[in-house]
């Protein structure tokens, strides 16, 4: 019988009903799912543990989810998708040049999510 | 900026289909309780800031339902929230307090409508 090796995914939304929505979807993706509200939440969050991947949303309390992104980018190449409410306010170059690998808006487009998850945790 | 109830408590098909292409039918009503507590929960929030100078909490709290709305596929609720964010951002302090009591009054009535619906788990809306 062999073990199910979770991917550890850290999702930075501070809706809750979102984070929910992430954990089931993600669900079968064996993927297991630690929660942050804010951007200070995910800072500390990351240092403690060996991350696979970060979903982030841009617009977190306390420190937003791109200036996460930059302070995580410091030290780190762990593969992070951003996810935003008001993406089409923001050029594109200001995610990639803040650090994702990738970013979409809401409502998202869950297959495409799944995909990326796959390619990011392989 | 009185929203039409019949409008709000509607969802937009094809994005509740993308969820349930990924969740189940039960799991979906129950995010969409949270979601009408949450959204209860954010219109206090809205209420007591209204009146105070706290303008940034009471954004977050109009981000929220537009956001979570949107995730649910009540498309038509997440556009009128969308357009009340705006109307704060263009009005930023000389907002009228009036507009707040319509804009709850009217996300309030669709709550109702919609945990009606959720609780009979009416299949027509999916």
């Amino acid at each position: 019988m062999t073990d199910v090796e979770f991917k550890k995914v850290l999702v930075a939304e501070d809706s809750s009903v979102i984070q929910n929505l992430l954990k089931k979807i993600l669900l079968f993706e064996n993927c297991k799912i630690t929660s942050a509200k804010d951007g200070a939440k995910v800072l500390e969050e990351f240092g403690k543990e060996d991350y696979d991947l970060i979903i982030m949303d841009i617009n977190l309390p306390k420190v937003n989810g791109l200036e996460a992104t930059k302070k995580i980018r410091a030290t780190s190449n762990i593969p992070i998708i951003g996810i935003s409410g008001n993406a089409k306010n923001l050029p594109e170059s200001e995610f990639s040049e803040a650090g994702m690998n990738e970013y979409m808006q809401k409502p998202l487009d869950y297959d495409k999510l799944i995909e990326w998850v796959k390619k990011y945790t392989t | 900026m009185e929203g039409d109830n019949s409008k709000l408590r509607k969802v937009q098909k094809e994005i509740v289909q993308e969820l349930l292409n990924h969740i189940s039918k039960e799991d979906y009503f129950e995010l969409v309780n949270e979601f009408i507590l949450d959204t209860r929960s954010q219109l206090k929030n809205i209420h007591t800031e209204a009146f105070s100078n706290n303008k940034q909490d009471l954004r977050r709290a109009i981000h929220t339902i537009k956001g979570n709305a949107s995730s649910l596929g009540f498309d038509h609720l997440s556009q009128y929230t969308a357009e009340f964010e705006e109307l704060i951002k263009s009005h930023k302090e000389e907002f009228k307090n009036p507009n707040f009591t319509i804009f709850v009054r009217s996300i309030e009535d669709a709550l109702t409508s919609i945990e009606f619906f959720n609780n009979d788990h009416d299949r027509r809306r999916v």
